[in-house]
């Protein structure tokens, strides 16, 4: 009777230890889940700062590009304006 | 002779009862449960016959508390008949439905009755208990006069074991509670009890006191079977201590009238050999005859082996000392082959109680036995179950765990995923701009190629024609042009974020080269001082610096303004840049948008800022760009 008693004691006491073995344990996972999680976050908006830095550089070297084409363009015409002026010096020169 | 006498008064003690406040039918069933038990004093089997219908059509109408007296009365019976056993079952079933039926007081007057029983079948310690126990719950439920009843029948007990002075001590007790609760139908048996003690103690006077005291209530009350006991022990007080025989035998006539008139068979007999001790020890042989005659006869017709014997020995000590040896050698014959045979009796009674209880003993053991065995069943039931229970639970806790890991898991990942893939795309676009950087890098050398060369061929113009000199210096601000938005566009791109002090730096350089290439011209550039540690992404920075630049250029080109104003301010939600000049302005209506106009409003529009033109011809040019405060942080 008494042994049963104290093998009924020490698995009531056993229970107890893994309950709240597992609940620490439960409570140091989600701890540690909450710091990987914040970690993440973190990088993350780093990161998407970065993204947009990197977004309004691009955009810069568009618009840039856009420009130059325009500006190249524009410059070609010019120079073959400039080309059919020669052209008509020379022919004049000829004549 | 006092301990026999007090025995008898205890017997009869046993049997009085509590009043009842019945009416009616109820009223009717209680009297004839009393007659009944009256009845079973002379025809024991017919009364259990009585009790046994009664009981029946009692139980039909479930009237506990009628079953509780009748069970009472039932187990008087069966008590003054020696049945003890069935006396005791029966006296339990009277407690039960007493409980049931709620009568305290009743509930506790049976329990009296129970210490009785267990009393007089010697069972001492079960008495003893029982008497505790019913005293506790009388005291429990504030039944004062049945506390001190149990009390004295506590007092009666020691007084049984010899313990005087303890009996004494408890019937004071007793007669304290019996006073308290004003119960002097009580008092004449406590007086006598008391009385008792003083007696045995050879305490002659106390003794007398109480008598005297105890006689007072008996007449009083009319309690005849103490009033008896009471006269036979003054009888026996005055003839043993004070040697007063006349008084004595005065008083011991009297008890014997009583005992005549209650018909009280067993104690007749006593008060008759009483009476034949007394004339023998007087040596009035022939009243001693005659008494112990009588005793004989009544002895003879009950069967009453006990007082028989001592009958014998009153005939063979009367006979010896009337010098009739034959005759007293013949009772001395009888009165030992009687004791033997009571003896014999009594050692069968002994074997017999002894053999009861160890079988009952042997039973409760093995009762016992099995009791355990089915508590140890049941804990290690308990044991398993609770095992069961516990393993459920750190079951669960363990599959709630690994859920929640798996959960968080599954969010860490999704988290890390969504890194790499902004890391991806970073890496793309940082690609991209590293390719456009060398781009940049080898515009410029071709552009600052192409001034070069147009600045050569300008100085070695052997062509002296105007055309082409103008045709060459276009070329040649073409140039320019894109190599300074070429710049701009460099220190937009270098940096990740600008300040309004880079903005204005830039603008003011700006300014200087306008003011270089227009002399008449007078700027006006006003910054908000407040402003300047102000941040703004280089997109944001880019777009309002090329806005400003193209209002700039519109008013010194197109407007041909002479004064220009610039100013960078903020208010509550907005930081405003106003562009202003006094040119020649235009019909905003009217005149279709240029590109520079159309440009302007989509750089604002594309960094969520608002462009306002305000423009009359003739009365210059109002350009407003409000940007929200969300595109500044400190």
């Amino acid at each position: 009777m008494k042994l049963t008693l104290i093998f009924f004691g020490i698995e009531i006491l056993c229970f107890l230890l893994i309950f709240f073995g597992v609940l620490i344990n439960e409570k140091k996972q989600h701890f540690s889940h909450e710091k990987n999680v914040e970690n993440l976050e973190k990088i993350i908006l780093n990161n998407h700062k970065k993204q947009n830095e990197l977004n309004s550089k691009v955009l810069i070297s568009r618009d840039y590009q856009t420009y130059f084409q325009k500006n190249m363009k524009a410059i070609a015409e010019e120079i073959v304006e400039l080309q059919y002026i020669f052209m008509q010096i020379i022919s004049n020169r000829k004549k | 002779m006092a301990k026999k006498l007090l025995f008898v008064f205890i017997a009869f003690c046993s049997t009085v009862h509590a009043q009842f406040n019945q009416s009616g039918n109820d009223k009717n069933v209680y009297d004839f449960i009393n007659k009944t038990r009256e009845f079973g004093k002379k025809n024991e089997e017919q009364s259990y016959k009585k009790f046994d219908s009664l009981k029946v059509i009692l139980e039909k109408n479930k009237k506990d508390t009628l079953l509780g007296l009748l069970y009472r009365k039932y187990s008087d019976v069966l008590a003054s008949n020696s049945k003890n056993k069935e006396a005791l079952a029966k006296i339990e079933q009277s407690i039960n439905f007493y409980k049931k039926g709620n009568s305290k007081k009743e509930e506790v007057l049976s329990i009296v009755n129970k210490g009785n029983i267990f009393f007089r079948s010697g069972d001492v310690p079960s008495a003893i208990k029982t008497y505790n126990f019913g005293r506790n719950l009388a005291t429990k439920y504030g039944l004062v006069s049945e506390v001190a009843k149990f009390d004295k029948n506590l007092g009666v007990v020691l007084f049984d074991q010899g313990n005087i002075d303890g009996a004494l001590k408890q019937y004071k007790i007793a007669l304290d509670g019996f006073l308290k609760a004003k119960n002097e139908k009580e008092l004449a048996g406590v007086y006598l009890n008391i009385g008792n003690c003083y007696f045995e103690n050879y305490q002659t006077k106390e003794s007398l006191l109480y008598y005297n005291k105890s006689l007072d209530f008996a007449k009083k009350y009319k309690d005849t079977v103490n009033l008896s006991t009471i006269y036979n022990n003054l009888g026996a007080v005055y003839i043993d201590d004070k040697k007063d025989t006349s008084t004595g035998i005065k008083y011991m006539t009297e008890a014997l009238k009583l005992k005549k008139n209650g018909n009280i068979k067993n104690q007749l007999i006593f008060q008759y050999s009483n009476f034949a001790t007394l004339y023998a020890e007087m040596k009035s042989y022939k009243n001693a005859l005659f008494y112990n005659d009588k005793a004989y006869e009544l002895a003879i017709k009950n069967h009453d082996l006990d007082n028989l014997k001592d009958i014998y020995e009153n005939y063979a000590l009367i006979y010896s000392k009337q010098g009739n040896y034959e005759k007293a050698f013949a009772f001395q014959k009888q009165f030992s082959s009687t004791k033997d045979s009571l003896l014999n009796k009594e050692n069968t009674k002994i074997i017999n109680e002894i053999n009861t209880k160890y079988q009952t003993e042997k039973k409760e053991k093995l009762i016992l036995e099995k009791e355990n065995q089915n508590k140890k069943k049941n804990i290690w039931i308990a044991i398993i179950s609770l095992l069961t229970v516990f393993s459920s639970i750190l079951g669960y806790l363990f599959y709630r765990q690994q859920k929640l890991k798996n959960k968080q898991q599954e969010q860490e990942y999704k988290l890390q995923s969504a890194i790499s893939q902004i890391e991806t795309q970073n890496k793309l676009q940082e690609l991209r701009l590293s390719i456009s950087r060398d781009l940049h890098d080898n515009i410029g050398a071709q552009l600052t190629f192409i001034i070069s060369s147009i600045d050569h061929l300008k100085y070695r113009n052997t062509i002296e024609d105007e055309k082409v000199t103008n045709q060459l210096s276009k070329i040649s601000n073409f140039t320019k042009s894109t190599i300074t938005e070429l710049r701009d566009t460099i220190w937009a791109m270098n940096v990740n974020e600008l300040t309004f002090e880079d903005l204005e730096t830039r603008i003011f350089n700006f300014i200087e080269k306008a003011k270089s290439a227009k002399e008449n011209v007078t700027f006006n550039f006003k910054i908000d001082e407040s402003l300047k540690d102000r941040k703004m992404t280089s997109l944001t920075g880019i777009n309002l610096y090329r806005t400003i630049q193209e209002a700039i250029n519109n008013a010194i080109k197109y407007a041909e303004a002479d004064t220009i104003s610039l100013e960078i301010s903020q208010n509550q939600n907005q930081i405003n840049t106003k562009i202003e000049d006094n040119g020649k302005g235009f019909d905003a209506e009217t005149t279709k948008k240029g590109n520079g106009l159309y440009n302007m409003d989509k750089r604002i529009s594309e960094i969520g800022g608002e462009f306002l033109l305000k423009t009359l011809p003739e009365n210059g040019t109002n350009i407003q760009v409000n940007l929200p405060k969300n595109l500044f942080y400190d």
